[in-house]
């Protein structure tokens, strides 16, 4: 029989088979036997009678079968009562011998036929709301977004049925709830992205993170291309300040073509390496490439990479693609060079030490690769100084031998110099004089005069503003003297009143000045007279609000050197004054006030001073700054005594001469009249001993120093010639090189080159190759005269070592066309991955595309394609049109306020017409996104739209529209208007008219599948079986069913089903355990529920036996579990670990989720783990508890264990009938405390009511699976059919269960067999009828 | 601008105790009678339900005498303040909550004393405070508002749903009402007007989808559709209704916004806080006129809260976390005493509040009945023979405190009696509910 209703349920169609059954079940309908009415009236009826109704049970209502079959859920419990021994109570009359089997064999034969006559009815299935997991999976499985969690504080979903939260009676609905899937639903909308065609969803909600997304997405399509230029040999350092880009893997094209090896590379790029590679034809750039090619092995491609890289590199530049756009300024990114001249320039600065080392120029000769002996020649080769005439390269040799030998004759007259300015310091006499008297050198003289700080000093003001400065700020009054347009500054303020302008206020009448941080702000008193003066002055802060102070200092400067007479500083706002400085001055001496930012770290400086000096005797003069110039202040500068001027700071003065020196002593002894000894210091200088005398002769000998030992005219300039390959060499003193600089232009020899000839030039202080080969040196830009027509965006750049050709020579031609070819080949940047420039502050530019070289080299159509599209849903998704069209406004607002935004002119039409064509398109772009959230809607719904859905949804948008919400918005609403509907909330199905069973639609089917197997809507290829109608087909149904057993999501099915089967579905929330206790607990909780869920996920993925769930030898932890069960692994992660059953744990038995699930807040409960073991892995049922139950102690008396304590309460007998069965299985899980540990010396033996005797978790399981084990498959395959069809198992599904287990058993018990005959079963296929009575 | 006064009559017409589709079929019998809100210069009547879960301490539960020197058990010893104030009712029980299982079906019918039905059913009867909620209440933006403490479980226990241990509130027979358990949320639900017109234009929508839907479906899912549609109608009313605010004459609530600000999201840790933050926000709603009904489950039936915050005197110098609640009564000693007190310091919190609220010339708590009730006597035994019921407040001058009312041995001493009488004083008065058919005379 069982065999038949399987091959009938397979084979015929299911609504006969129904039909069927419901025929016999009518015609089989008979009377109750009446010995069986006997038998019920002796031993039932006095309690259960329609009178009485003791636990309001009435069995008197039952007169027929049909009526039994009405309610079988009673005769059930009547069966399992009677058999159980619980009725007739102990009290009452008992059965006779026999009677008993007559009438429970009556009873189970009637059920099991009113079971079979039923078998496959759908059953009540009442309208399912999703569950608030079903529709959190389904809305991140529509979106494709995992974060997105709008249910997070929804009201936690009651359970029904089988125990589980998708029973559509326990998913209710309320204005509160509603109004929260409305927020949710607007919530999840403001996470679209609308695209033009269509829409997607992104883990944010703001435009910005949508805009990034996108950029991502372009980027890491360039990455797929190409290398970025940080990881490429070479490109880091020969292109510097280049902003992200990607490069051709070079080195992975050039090993394919020796390997083969072609996989995620280009075909089309690689074709074209290989020609350019293969080719005869002759090029100055490819030749020496294609050679080493040809003789490299594959892993010296890596060198071969670099050879090209380095090529390459000098090739092309990069422009600031913020300028990309403005006046003037280049219209693209990379730039090819042109590396060709017939003149070249050549400038570089040489080192810059002092510590008698030997610097050498070279100058090479290179044959640029083509063999032939060029000659070359260098125009006015020469080393260039700041402060003193160039010194010819040819005339190097013999100026330093002149100067040598000058230093080797003065030096020997040290002595006698010093003699001569003894006299000078003395007695005044003319030092000059003296020197041409004695044959002395007079230059020398006075540099041995200023050496020693013993003459006037120069005392000549310098650094005065050239500019008069009027209506600062449009204030008539306020006017001054700058120099330039800049600052420094000093300003006066003739009105009375004071002015405040932005953040400064200058006092009536008053004088200000402003430094900046590099550059002090001077005024100088230049001395009338000779006699005393007394010194008063006042700096203060004019701009309190801005800045931080200023430091000051008041000197007098004189021929020996500056003394200070006062100085100071202040903060913000603060001022200082100073007065009655005395001292004496002599004519055309100075006193200087500076002011200095403080700290040299701000502009907002504007400082008020004032200095009056007035001369000591009666009548004397009084010079009064404020009162002299503020309304003089433009008649001149200087004007009269008073000069106005700036001053960068000098670093260090010229360093004091060591007084331990010889030099020093003898210093000291002039000025104090002492005795001195010139010949000693001359000895000193000579063959210095200490370092201080060393220092001196440094000082003193120095080639550049202070004394002039070199000629003032160098000599006339020599050009020089030089046939390649050869090199020439330079040597001088490193003093003379300090500061200098070797300039030269280079050309081909005139007389000894042709059209024909190419040759490279190069000069350095290094040591250059010899023979030269072929190379381009640095970028450089390319000439003074030429940046300036582009001032903004940086000058043209050019390789600074040229191909030298003839102009207009076949030479020239030859090599611009080989280089071009290159160029071609190899760009140095593939795309500009940048995208949003950085490389400027202003800039009208939000996204810059430059990738045609990756297109043209590497792009197939398709893949060009999909490039452009992700460019265009960038600049729709930024609105970048829009956006640049309102930053073009602001800017030019802002520019024409204080500068000049002409710059910016020509990118007014460009920007202006494409915003007005996006402003065109976003309205052109409308339905065909209304057309996209019907599409979507039809995802949600999980079926097709009818017409009058699709027009109710346009029509939505445009009542919207009309509700003055924007196009985005209103689409939005729209798309919330589909989250919030039933059709996406419910799983509704249409029941068929009448009362009998009919089949779901091909939508609901796949509905119901993915929502039993995934708790979530089907995805496409469900929907697209459904569509074709293939899903009936059971090979399909059975082919679909595998394909999502083994998906990820099958996840939801291991928590949905197999985690809240075994009551720990919310383990990782729960809060009942003490942290006292268990302190370990909280962190572990999550941890333990996910052993659970990833067992069940390889369970249904892997196809494993539901009898594992008892005897397991595997399961799954990460470091913490491990710990917790003692387990060492190494690594943090989840990983399946074995040998779990000698560990003294395997399967459900000994997870810690089900044991700290199953126990008290502070201790561990027999009764709960029994109760749990007894009611939800073996599925019985006990009797109610009694309502006095006596009460336990919160933890065990003195000397009695928990567990005596148990078997005490347990021993009353109104209890001992449910711990006779419960607490034994908890007894043999006593080896483990609250939280799951194994713990040491508890007593696990157990004694079950039939005298079965075990010990432990080994012995329960044991148990389990040998004489239990039908009852752990029948509640497995209960539990799970229950999870399935959304409601309780009832009696007519006793025949489907039946099925299950003997196919598990027929399949070594392996799930995938009970889940496949579930599936194709008439109840998960078929819905009751419209009019059926629930 | 009406408001939604109506009278006896068509509330009777309209509001069966069985009634499936309350606001469905009662919706265009208030528009048809405009001329029905009399003008009031009294302020309403208010109900608050306080409901904690598995009684009290077998033995502290009792109160003597009467007015000032009544006498009072341990376990209500933080409400001594409100002697004069209270009605303590012993005796009264539901005869449907005797059968069936412990807990989840002595909780699920509290309210209302239906039959409750096991297996893979949920289906208890519509709660007296819901009825009221769904008549009286509509005159305020909420009708009422359901708030819990504590998660409800989702499993079956005994073949019950769990759900019927967590929720007394019942909209319909088959409705648990759901629980708002965030006190921003709750705050939100009183005060928050976010919903728009282009909201409305959805609501509008999706009524339409589920009327299309429901004419293909079986009877047994329109009913359960019919609880989307009631939802739907009721967001859209009240959207319809914002901003319509003001239009009572004479009585005027005391507070017109909001005068705490909107509690943090989430759950507070400190479950004292959590149930003080739900105490402000009914008497918030209570006190703006927002909502006159209200229902607060302190804990679930069955309950799994633990007591770390309350210093144990079984275990001195630790806090009352090792054992859940639900266990904890069946101990029956001094932390158990503890734990009761402690449901009771949040009662006397709200009484407080409402009682330091001056309406005229009564306080808040004067105008409101505050119920406190719990599903058994005693958590150690499950007895539900005589419930735990305590009455505070005055309903507007229509309830006396200071009185103990004893129905113990009385042959009339349904719980059902005492919600007749309640809903009486709010002037709704259906001849039946439950299993009785008169209200308590001395109530």
């Amino acid at each position: 029989m069982k065999a038949l209703a399987v091959s009938v349920m397979k084979k015929a169609d299911t609504r006969i088979w129904l039909c069927l059954m419901a025929s016999i079940a009518t015609t089989e309908a008979s009377d109750i036997p009446p010995p069986i009415q006997q038998l019920l009236g002796r031993y039932c009826l006095d309690c259960h009678d329609a009178e009485t109704q003791k636990g309001e049970l009435d069995l008197e209502r039952f007169t027929s079968i049909a009526e039994i079959e009405a309610d079988s859920g009673v005769w059930e419990n009547v069966l399992h009562q009677i058999e159980d021994g619980e009725m007739p109570p102990k009290k009452k009359p008992q059965f006779p011998v026999g009677e008993r089997e007559r009438f429970t064999a009556w009873v189970r034969q009637t059920l099991d036929a009113i079971a079979l006559a039923n078998a496959g009815d759908p059953g009540p299935v009442v309208l399912r709301r999703l569950s608030n997991r079903e529709y959190t999976n389904t809305i991140r499985d529509l979106t494709g977004v995992d974060s997105l969690d709008p249910a997070r504080e929804f009201p936690v979903d009651g359970a029904a049925g089988e125990g589980f939260t998708n029973v559509g009676s326990a998913l209710v609905m309320s204005p509160g709830l509603l109004t929260k899937y409305l927020d949710a639903a607007k919530e999840v909308a403001s996470h679209a992205v609308i695209l033009p065609d269509r829409i997607e969803f992104s883990p944010s909600n703001s435009r910005a993170d949508w805009t990034n997304e996108k950029l991502v997405a372009i980027r890491e399509f360039h990455l797929r291309h190409g290398l970025p230029s940080g990881q490429a040999p070479g490109h880091g350092t020969t292109v510097k300040n280049v902003p992200e880009r990607t490069v051709i893997p070079l080195e992975a094209y050039l090993r394919a073509l020796k390997t083969g090896e072609r996989d995620g590379l280009s075909e089309k790029y690689l074709a074209t390496l290989e020609a350019a590679l293969q080719s005869d034809e002759p090029s100055v750039l490819f030749d020496p490439v294609r050679e080493r090619f040809r003789k490299a092995k594959p892993e010296e491609m890596g060198e071969i990479a670099k050879m090209i890289e380095q090529l390459q590199a000098p090739l092309f530049y990069f422009s600031k693609v913020g300028h990309i756009g403005k006046r003037d300024a280049p219209k693209r990114w990379q730039l090819p060079t042109t590396p060709v001249a017939s003149l070249q320039t050549v400038k570089f600065k040489l080192p810059e030490h002092r510590d008698g080392r030997t610097i050498t120029i070279y100058l090479a000769a290179g044959d640029a690769d083509d063999g032939e002996g060029d000659a070359i020649v260098w125009r006015n080769p020469r080393m260039t100084f700041s402060n003193s005439e160039p010194i010819p390269l040819s005339n190097l040799g013999s100026l330093l031998k002149e100067a040598q030998a000058k230093q080797d004759r003065e030096l020997a007259r040290t002595a006698a110099y010093l003699g001569i300015i003894a006299l000078a310091y003395q007695n005044g006499q003319p030092l000059e004089d003296m020197a041409i008297k004695r044959s002395l050198d007079p230059k020398l003289a006075i540099d041995w005069m200023q050496l020693l700080k013993l003459g006037d000093a120069d005392l000549t003001p310098s650094g005065h503003f050239t500019d008069k400065i009027d209506r600062v700020g449009g204030w008539e009054a306020l006017k001054g003297w700058r120099r330039g347009n800049g600052l420094p500054s000093l300003l006066v303020n003739q009105s009375e009143d004071a002015i405040s302008h932005v953040t400064f206020t200058i006092p009536g009448r008053a004088v200000t000045v402003h430094p900046t941080p590099d550059i002090d702000s001077i005024v100088l008193w230049k001395s009338p007279i000779e006699g005393e003066v007394t010194v008063h002055g006042l700096i203060a802060d004019a701009d309190g609000a801005c800045g931080n102070g200023a430091a000051w200092k008041v000197e007098r400067l004189r021929a020996a050197g500056p003394d200070t007479i006062a100085n100071g500083q202040f903060q913000n706002g603060g001022r200082n004054e100073f007065s009655g400085k005395t001292l004496a001055v002599k004519r055309g001496e100075l006193i200087r006030l500076t002011v200095m930012p403080i700290d040299r770290n701000h502009t907002c400086d504007t400082t008020r001073i004032s200095l009056t000096i007035t001369e000591n005797r009666d009548g004397g003069q009084v010079w009064d700054l404020e009162k002299d110039i503020v309304d003089r202040i433009h008649e001149g500068n200087p004007f009269g005594v008073w000069h106005f001027a700036d001053s960068k700071p000098k670093k260090e003065s010229e360093p004091a001469i060591p007084p331990d020196s010889e030099l020093g002593k003898w210093r000291t002894a002039i000025l104090t009249g002492e005795p001195s000894n010139s010949q000693a210091v001359q000895s000193a200088l000579l063959k210095p001993e200490t370092d201080s005398d060393k220092q001196i002769r440094y000082r003193v000998t120095d080639l550049q120093g202070e004394f002039r030992w070199l000629p003032e005219d160098a000599g006339e300039t020599e050009d020089i010639e030089q046939l390649a390959p050869t090199t020439l060499e330079f040597p001088m003193p490193d003093s003379l090189a300090f500061g200098a600089e070797f300039e030269s232009t280079v050309e081909l020899h005139p007389d000894k080159s042709t059209n024909e000839t190419t040759a490279q030039a190069y000069a350095s202080f290094f040591v250059p190759p010899n023979p030269l080969p072929l190379s381009f040196g640095e970028l450089k830009p390319l000439g003074a005269g030429k940046a300036r027509a582009w001032p903004a965006a940086g000058p043209p750049m050019s390789p600074e070592r040229p191909i030298l050709v003839r102009e207009g020579g076949d030479a020239e031609t030859r090599v611009l066309a080989d280089i071009a070819e290159f160029q071609a080949l190899f760009p140095a940047a593939l795309t500009y991955t940048q995208i949003v420039p950085i490389d400027e502050d202003v800039t009208l530019t939000l996204f810059h595309r430059e990738d045609e070289q990756l297109s043209r080299l590497m792009l197939d159509d398709r893949q060009a394609a999909e490039l452009d599209r992700l460019w265009d849903e960038l600049r729709f998704v930024s609105r970048e049109p829009i956006r640049l069209s309102e930053v073009y406004d602001q800017l030019w607002q802002y520019a024409t306020q204080g500068a000049d935004p002409s710059a910016f002119e020509p990118m007014r039409e460009p920007i202006k017409t494409r915003a007005a064509a996006f402003e065109k398109r976003l309205v052109e772009v409308g339905p065909d996104q209304v057309a996209a959230i019907v599409e979507f809607a039809e995802q949600a719904w999980r079926r097709p739209l009818t017409e009058g859905e699709r027009a109710e949804l346009s029509a939505l948008y445009d009542a919207l529209r009309k509700q003055d919400l924007a196009h985005e918005d209103a689409i939005r609403q729209l798309l919330a208007r589909v989250f919030v509907s039933p059709a996406f909330l419910y799983r509704g199905e249409n029941a068929a008219p009448g009362s009998d069973p009919a089949p779901v639609s091909d939508w609901e089917l796949a509905t119901r599948l993915s929502y039993f197997l995934w708790s979530s809507t089907p995805d496409a290829e469900l929907l697209a079986s459904a569509a074709a109608g293939e899903l009936r087909n059971p090979d399909v149904l059975a082919a679909q069913s595998r394909r999502m057993l083994s998906d990820p999501r099958i996840r939801r099915l291991a928590t949905e089903f197999g985690a809240q089967w075994l009551h720990v579905r919310d383990l990782a929330t729960l809060d009942e355990k003490s942290e006292r206790h268990f302190p370990t607990f909280a962190d572990l909780r999550a941890d333990m529920q996910e052993e659970t869920v990833l067992f069940f996920v390889d369970l249904f993925q892997n196809d494993r036996s539901v009898l594992s769930l008892l005897d397991a030898d595997h399961s799954f932890v990460n470091k913490p579990l491990a710990e917790h069960y003692g387990i060492p692994i190494d690594g943090e992660d989840w990983r399946r670990v074995d040998g779990m059953r000698d560990r003294g744990r395997g399967g459900i038995l000994g997870f810690s989720s089900t044991l700290a699930k199953h126990s008290g807040a502070s201790r561990t409960s027999p009764i709960l783990r029994g109760n749990w073991v007894y009611e939800v892995v073996l599925g019985e049922k006990l009797p109610k508890p009694p309502k006095d139950v006596p009460v336990l102690p919160d933890e065990a008396p003195e000397g009695l264990t928990e567990r005596q304590l148990i078997e005490q309460h347990s021993s009353d007998p109104s209890c001992a009938r449910c711990h006779a069965k419960l607490d034994p299985l908890g007894f043999a899980l006593e080896g483990f405390d609250a939280i799951g540990r194994f713990r040491e010396g508890a007593d696990t033996q157990a004694t079950l009511e039939d005298g079965t005797q075990f010990t432990g978790i080994e012995g329960l399981r044991s148990y389990l699976l040998k004489t239990r084990r039908d009852d752990f498959s029948r509640q497995f395959c209960r539990k799970l059919l229950g999870y399935a069809l959304g409601r309780s198992v009832q009696l007519s599904d006793q025949q489907l269960l039946n099925e299950m287990q003997s196919e598990l058993k027929a399949n070594d018990h392996r799930v995938r067999s009970a889940i496949e005959l579930i599936v194709q079963s008439p109840q998960f296929q078929n819905a009751r009828g419209r009019e059926t009575n629930n | 601008m009406k408001s939604y006064q109506f009278t006896r009559r068509n509330f009777l017409r309209g509001a069966g105790v069985s009634l499936a589709l309350p606001w469905l079929e009662s919706h265009n019998v208030w528009g048809d009678e405009p001329g029905s809100n009399e003008p009031s210069s009294e302020a309403p009547v208010r109900l608050a339900v306080v409901f904690s879960g598995n009684g009290f301490h077998s033995k502290e539960w009792w109160a003597k005498g009467e007015g000032q020197t009544m006498e009072l058990g341990k376990v209500l010893a933080p409400l001594a303040d409100y002697r004069e104030k209270m009605v303590f009712v012993s005796g009264l029980f539901h005869e449907q909550a005797r059968k069936g299982n412990i807990h989840s079906s002595q909780t699920g019918n509290l309210l209302s004393g239906a039959p409750i039905a096991s297996g893979g059913e949920i289906r208890s009867g519509t709660s007296f405070d819901q009825l009221l909620a769904q008549s009286y209440g509509r005159s305020t933006k909420v009708p009422s508002l359901v708030l819990g403490c504590e998660r409800s479980n989702p499993s079956v226990h005994k073949n019950y749903s769990m759900l019927y241990s967590s929720h007394i509130s019942w909209s319909s027979p088959t409705t648990p009402t759901p629980l708002e358990i965030y006190p921003a949320l709750a705050f939100d639900r009183l005060f928050k007007d976010a919903a728009t017109p282009a909201d409305k234009s959805v609501l509008d929508a999706v009524l339409a989808d589920a009327k299309a839907l429901r004419r293909n479906i079986s009877s047994a899912d329109q009913q359960k559709l019919d609880e989307y549609l009631n939802s739907v109608r009721e967001v859209e009313q009240r959207i319809e209704n914002a901003g319509q605010r003001g239009e009572l004459q004479g009585w005027r609530p005391t507070l017109t916004e909001p005068n705490i600000a909107r509690p943090a999201d989430g759950i507070p840790q400190d479950i004292g806080e959590h149930m003080r933050l739900m105490c402000d926000i009914i008497a918030l709603g209570f006190q703006t006129d927002t909502t006159r009904i209200t229902t607060l489950k302190l804990n679930n039936d069955h309950s799994a809260l633990r007591f770390p915050n309350l210093n144990s005197i079984q275990q001195p110098g630790n806090g009352i976390d090792y054992m859940i609640h639900h266990l904890l009564s069946h101990s029956d000693k001094d932390d158990w005493l503890k734990v009761n007190q402690f449901f009771m310091e949040q009662l006397a919190y709200l009484a407080g509040k409402l009682d330091s609220i001056q309406e005229g010339e009564r306080t808040l708590l004067d105008n409101t009945m505050l119920l406190s009730c719990s599903s058994m006597m005693a958590g150690a035994k499950h007895d539900n023979h005589e419930l735990p019921i305590l009455l505070l407040g005055g309903a507007g001058g229509r309830i006396e405190g200071g009185r103990v009312l004893d129905y113990r041995g009385k042959p009339q001493r349904q719980l059902c009696q005492l919600f007749l009488s309640m809903m009486d004083k709010m002037d709704v008065r259906p001849e039946t509910f439950g299993d009785a058919t008169m209200m308590l005379e001395e109530v």
